[in-house]
């Protein structure tokens, strides 16, 4: 896995007038990796090896766009996130997304439930079933049916914005992405209790939709496009 | 007391096991028709959503014939899945999950097969099989070598006495009907197989996330667990279902078996008797050995993956990672309750997630619409309506259909001369026009409306090719007008 100096020299050109230097199917590893949300090996064996093979010359081309390179060779899966560094500011190549209370509350069962299954095998989860652990969330004074469509836009969020989950097959089952295991990590989780307290701690929502405002001004570079 | 023990036990398998279940709920007609119908046959496994669509067609069918089935396909499947007869895992290619039987549905519809369709189960066949492998398992467990060495000779002089009757002509085969019945029985044996397979599998799904479990729950076990998973002590191999499950798959898996094996099928089938098994029973037989080597290899596989991961779990001290994790997740649902009651759950909070994706769009990607490419590329072609031709149309009806006016006609014709002709005089009279359909249109006639006697007769027609053929047929006589 050296970055060979010759690479260039050795790359026979895609199409006319090609500049690039790396082989096509590390090409097309490289824009999997970039359209997200992840480089899964068990689903396309050719471009796992490739990356694998390749993963240094990726991992550089990657760095030319502040991104980082995560590898799990033993879930076999891959991602980017951005490059995470104080020596100076750097765009944000991916994007961070707002969660609601609801998101935070299913990105924990999510995670719970990747984690009571088996480490390496593909977890497929109902709907329901994830429904039913945040019932707990509903304060009484909740109509239920009302709970029922929070759940429904978050569920909607979590595979079509955070693409976290994948559908499986049907409607209501979904694939919970391995990426998942890595993103909402141990200071992730953390990061959450703390901010259940807060909210607890800080009783009266209308402090807190102010706060929140502050925030969201604060944050908005963060949004900021690559192309931008 | 005993009653009483055997009563509390029972009691527990009526609520516990799924086959008894199974057999309890009130729908376990349709059930076991329809899991049997699409999950029991050579394919044991099957798209979710191709279950639910053959189930769906079937649920239309039943409802249209007076049966009591208000949901959908997916919905009984789901059900099904929660009461245990159906087991979902993902699907090894594809985005979806699949279903397959749970050993207890697999009990349950072999129970009710037995019902239907009784086999004998005492039969000749069974009790000498019965008989040899006891006195085999006498000979295999005698500690005494003289006289195990008795009864092996006293074996090899029986079949010293059987070479001697095959050599003077005096040893019969045995007769179709005994022959049979042994195929029958070997097949009711081999039947079983599939929810032995069904039950290890569950078995070892069972012993691995038992294992798992006790590796990030239980301290004071999970030291002996872990202990020996350190010391490569491969715990699902070595265990009571693993030790004999090696021991049959060796044997599936030894090529000398497997080609004697085949061989032996394969003698059997070109048997007299073996043409009066069922086409399925023969297939089944043939593909014996190939079934029974995709099965083992299949749990071969479970057990490999599940004990490299269970190593592999233990050893990159992910435990402790998930024992950590386990614990903040309780900690922060536990939080995210007492959070619930001062916030509305679509209020936004100070978190936000790191996508994986870079969202790509570029005006390079913006296409100007072309109304040029909506032009058809082909000329219209214009067919114009014309007037049926009666006679094009009648030909084409006396292709596909016997033209029993034609017939009857003929025959009414004839009567007004005579009374009493038969088929072949007809055909001699007035040649078949449509070749053999014309003659099978006369029997059908003459069959119905005409009388039928011992002689026989021959008749000849030319075919459609203008060939001349003849068949002998019994011979029908018409003796009244036909309707």
């Amino acid at each position: 896995m050296n970055d060979k100096p010759d690479l260039e020299a050795s790359i026979r050109p895609l199409w006319n007038g090609d500049t690039g230097v790396l082989i096509e199917q590390s090409r097309r590893a490289l824009l999997e990796l970039i359209k997200g949300p992840y480089l899964s090996g068990a689903k396309t064996t050719t471009l796992w090896s490739a990356l694998l093979s390749d993963e240094v010359a990726i991992r550089s081309r990657l760095h030319e766009l502040f991104l980082e390179l995560v590898i799990d060779r033993v879930g076999e899966f891959a991602f980017v996130r951005n490059v995470a560094t104080d020596e100076r500011a750097i765009p944000s190549t991916v994007r961070t997304a707002p969660l609601t209370f609801l998101d935070t509350a299913m990105l924990l069962v999510l995670r719970r439930m990747l984690l009571s299954a088996d480490s390496d095998g593909r977890v497929i989860v109902g709907q329901e079933e994830v429904y039913e652990q945040l019932g707990v969330y509903r304060s009484t004074d909740r109509d239920e049916h009302d709970f029922d469509r929070r759940l429904n836009s978050s569920w909607n969020n979590m595979k079509n914005k955070l693409r976290v989950i994948h559908q499986a097959g049907e409607e209501d089952r979904a694939e919970i992405s391995p990426v998942l295991r890595l993103i909402v990590d141990a200071e992730q989780i953390s990061a959450i209790s703390a901010e259940y307290q807060r909210i607890a701690a800080n009783d009266g929502s209308s402090h807190y939709e102010h706060e929140h405002e502050d925030a969201t001004s604060l944050e908005s570079p963060d949004d900021e496009r690559l192309t931008s | 007391m005993s009653a009483l023990s055997k009563s509390h036990q029972f009691r527990f398998l009526v609520e516990t096991d799924a086959t008894w279940r199974l057999l309890r709920t009130d729908n376990a007609a349709v059930i076991v028709a329809l899991l049997g119908e699409h999950l029991s046959g050579e394919n044991r496994r099957m798209l979710a959503a191709e279950l639910y669509e053959a189930i769906d067609h079937d649920l239309g069918m039943l409802r249209a014939n007076e049966f009591e089935l208000p949901q959908t396909a997916q919905a009984y499947c789901a059900e099904w899945r929660k009461a245990g007869f159906l087991i979902r895992r993902p699907a090894e290619d594809t985005r979806g999950e699949t279903f397959e039987l749970s050993p207890g549905a697999l009990g349950a519809l072999r129970f009710v097969e037995q019902l239907a369709a009784p086999r004998q189960t005492v039969t000749e066949s069974r009790l000498s099989s019965i008989a040899t492998q006891l006195s085999q398992l006498a000979i295999d467990t005698d500690p005494d070598t003289t006289r195990r060495l008795e009864q092996l000779h006293a074996q090899r002089d029986r079949l010293d006495a059987q070479i001697e009757r095959i050599n003077a002509g005096e040893e019969d085969i045995i007769d179709p009907a005994r022959a049979a019945e042994r195929v029958h029985d070997i097949l009711a044996q081999a039947e079983e197989l599939p929810s032995d397979f069904a039950r290890v599998r569950a078995k070892f799904e069972e012993l691995n996330r038992d294992l798992r479990a006790r590796i990030v729950e239980s301290d004071a076990s999970q030291r002996a667990v872990l202990d020996e998973v350190f010391r490569g002590v491969d715990l699902i191999s070595e265990s009571d279902e693993g030790l004999s499950f090696s021991g049959f798959s060796a044997l599936v898996l030894d090529p000398a078996v497997g080609t004697a094996f085949d061989d032996d099928i394969e003698r059997v089938l070109d048997r007299d008797f073996a043409g009066k098994l069922r086409p399925s029973d023969r297939r089944f037989l043939r593909r014996f050995i190939t079934t029974l080597k995709d099965h083992s290899g299949e749990i071969h596989d479970v057990i490999t993956a599940f004990a490299r991961g269970l190593r592999r779990y233990v050893q990159s001290q992910d435990y402790q990672h998930d024992r950590k994790l386990r614990e903040l997740l309780r900690e922060a649902q536990a939080s995210g309750v007492e959070a619930s009651r001062h916030i509305k759950p679509y209020s936004p909070t100070h978190l936000r997630l790191e996508l994986s994706a870079v969202s790509l769009s570029s005006a390079g990607a913006i296409r100007l619409y072309d109304p040029g490419e909506q032009n058809a590329s082909t000329p219209i072609v214009r067919h114009e309506p014309e007037t049926a031709d009666l006679e094009a149309l009648r030909a084409l009806a006396r292709a596909t259909e016997i033209d029993f006016a034609e017939l009857t006609n003929a025959v009414n014709e004839m009567l007004e001369h005579a009374n009493n002709f038969t088929v072949g005089d007809v055909l001699t009279r007035h040649p078949a026009t449509q070749g053999v359909a014309s003659v099978v249109g006369l029997l059908t006639l003459a069959a119905h409306q005409g009388e039928l006697t011992d002689g026989v007769e021959t008749v000849h027609w030319r075919g459609i090719d203008h060939q001349a053929r003849a068949a002998t047929i019994r011979t029908h006589r018409f003796t009244r007008r036909l309707q």
